[in-house]
């Protein structure tokens, strides 16, 4: 051999070697895995039962009037998983998230960002005493939203939990926030998506807080709207602390990523994300889900959080990832997935980021993403990611919460 | 052998075909497509490609070189792809820069001297670089390289030539 001969054998062995036998992700079975679509009924205990009739008749009046056709043309049948085609719907020009104000944590305020500049256009601090909320879903409508908030009573918080029907004005200020009828839920949700066909909400909720105990969310509910029927689910290790991401708009699968690290003592978090099937038994949540995108068991990387395209057919997660970039610790990637194989269809974004965790809200139509919680180099921006094309626009502000005092930047956002 | 055994057993070749010699189709699709999770998905998609139509894995004795000739088609459709959408703007695909991006393999190719190489390749035309990593990575002989490739002789070894050629090239522009 020549010596470029022996410097391209040995420069290709080294790379080929990089590539370690256990880092391969294995191939997918052979078969799909046609399990029986026969449902098991299962009613939801009393409580939640209560909880979830009450708000049967309200929700579906919201959430089930403005389903894009196409939605329901795509349910029920196979999916293709491809990223969306053709001219994106009109972009909704606001989002809400929840905040906790550093010089009054006792309280998480409901607020009202512009997608495009992230600057606050209305926020609830001022007219809503007693109430510190938990939990915001979207809807098909991009002015009407979900909340679950609960009262802080002698500076108590944790226990009766309620949900609020947020309304806004077609300039983005809150037209109203109103409880829905029905008795309080006993415990706290922590996590709340909707179906945009009106018919299911996804609730994550635990018992009452005691105070230096903690609470851990004790389980995950996918609530059929039309009949109070539900699956139910119990986080343990290594969902043992889930953050639901989204429905798909027939509300047959929900797709949630948990923390990676989180819960240590009692059971730790894998960092992965994962979908479960209302097709899927009651019981142990890690066993009725299954992992779409691998998690890193290692605390601080991993998957942190998920939105998946209304057909269900592809899942978005932003993950988080150890780089050897020079001057940075970690990068954050936000990439598109088969929701049923967990092949990675297309990396949109990726940006250095040391510290929050990143949060992505999908815009009811399925087409854009935004992509919050980014600490960039060299300025920090939340990023409006264009889902057909991958183009990335900085939204004004960094939207990443802080510790100084009249910090508005949401840690949970709905679009 | 009825039709459905025979499609059985098909795809039971054909899945211990592809757990044998996984890790080695994504080695070379590293190779090619320098990032390993686009790596491992060309891989899987071949995989998923064949599973749907069993029963066309090439001739017998030649399976292994038309699964790895599956992979150099994915491979090539996704280095297309990346043209296509670097063209449309940067903030698609992968970045160029995934030589030296991976944490844990990024221990092993540090040397300059290495990357230097895996860039000028990087930099070949397709079935130039396809026939130096066949040739160079797998050791195939021309004939092999030919078959895989469905190419002649001829065309690998002028293929392998220009390629050497190019890379000397690139790699003389690279030294002080």
């Amino acid at each position: 051999m020549t010596g470029i001969q022996e410097r391209l054998a040995d420069a290709l062995a080294a790379r080929a070697e990089a590539v370690e036998v256990a880092s391969v992700r294995p191939l997918p079975a052979a078969k799909v895995d046609e399990r029986s679509v026969k449902r098991r009924r299962a009613w939801l205990t009393p409580a939640a039962a209560a909880f979830s009739v009450a708000v049967i008749a309200t929700v579906v009046g919201i959430v089930a009037q403005q389903v894009p056709r196409d939605n329901h043309e795509r349910s029920g049948a196979a999916m293709s998983a491809t990223l969306p085609g053709g001219p994106p719907a009109p972009l909704p020009r606001y989002f809400v998230g929840l905040y906790s104000d550093p010089s009054n944590d006792l309280f998480n305020n409901l607020a009202v960002y512009d997608a495009a500049t992230g600057t606050v256009v209305d926020d609830t601090a001022s007219r809503t005493d007693g109430l510190t909320f938990t939990a915001v879903a979207a809807t098909a409508s991009s002015t009407e939203f979900l909340v679950a908030a609960e009262p802080v009573s002698g500076g108590d918080i944790g226990c009766g939990a309620t949900l609020y029907e947020v309304k806004l004005t077609p300039a983005g200020l809150l037209a109203s926030v109103s409880a829905l009828p029905g008795a309080p839920h006993p415990g706290y949700v922590s996590n709340l998506e909707a179906s945009a066909d009106g018919r299911t909400i996804a609730v994550e909720s635990g018992p009452c807080y005691v105070q230096g105990q903690g609470s851990w969310p004790d389980r995950v509910q996918l609530v059929s709207l039309a009949g109070g029927r539900a699956r139910g689910w119990t986080p343990g290790g290594p969902t043992v602390i889930p953050s639901l991401g989204s429905l798909s708009s027939d509300g047959r699968s929900l797709a949630f990523s948990n923390d990676a690290g989180a819960g240590v003592g009692r059971a730790m978090n894998d960092g992965a994300a994962r979908i479960v099937l209302t097709s899927a038994r009651n019981g142990p949540l890690t066993a009725a889900a299954r992992v779409v995108v691998r998690g890193s068991l290692s605390p601080g990387y991993g998957v942190e959080s998920v939105a998946m395209s209304p057909d269900g057919a592809v899942l978005y997660a932003c993950s988080r990832h150890l780089t050897t970039a020079a001057g940075h610790h970690n990068s954050v990637v936000f990439a598109a997935y088969d929701a049923a194989s967990g092949r990675v269809i297309r990396e949109l974004g990726s940006w250095y980021s040391n510290q929050a965790p990143c949060e992505v809200a999908m815009a009811p139509s399925g087409d854009y993403a935004l992509v919050t919680g980014l600490f960039t180099s060299p300025a920090p921006y939340a990023y409006r990611v264009n889902l057909s094309t991958g183009q990335a626009m900085p939204v004004g502000r960094a939207l990443v919460p802080g510790t100084a005092p009249g910090d508005k930047d949401p840690y949970t956002i709905a679009w | 052998m009825t039709v459905a055994e025979q499609r059985a057993a098909d795809g039971q070749q054909l899945a211990s075909l592809f757990q044998q010699h996984h890790v080695d189709l994504v080695r070379l699709a590293v190779l090619l497509v320098q990032d390993q999770p686009t790596a491992e998905d060309t891989v899987q998609d071949v995989y998923l490609r064949l599973q749907a139509r069993r029963g066309q894995l090439g001739r017998e004795g030649e399976e292994l070189a038309y699964i790895r000739a599956c992979v150099l088609n994915g491979c090539r459709s996704v280095l297309r792809r990346r043209r296509i959408a670097a063209r449309v703007g940067p903030s698609i695909g992968v970045s160029v820069d995934v030589l030296a991006g991976e944490s844990a393999e990024a221990e092993v190719i540090r040397s300059e001297e290495r990357r230097q190489v895996l860039v000028a390749l990087a930099g070949l035309p397709a079935r130039r670089r396809e026939v130096l990593v066949l040739r160079y990575y797998l050791g195939l002989s021309e004939a092999q390289i030919a078959a895989t490739l469905g190419i002649s002789n001829g065309s690998v070894k002028s293929a392998a030539a220009r390629g050497l050629a190019g890379l000397a090239k690139a790699l003389e522009k690279e030294s002080p």
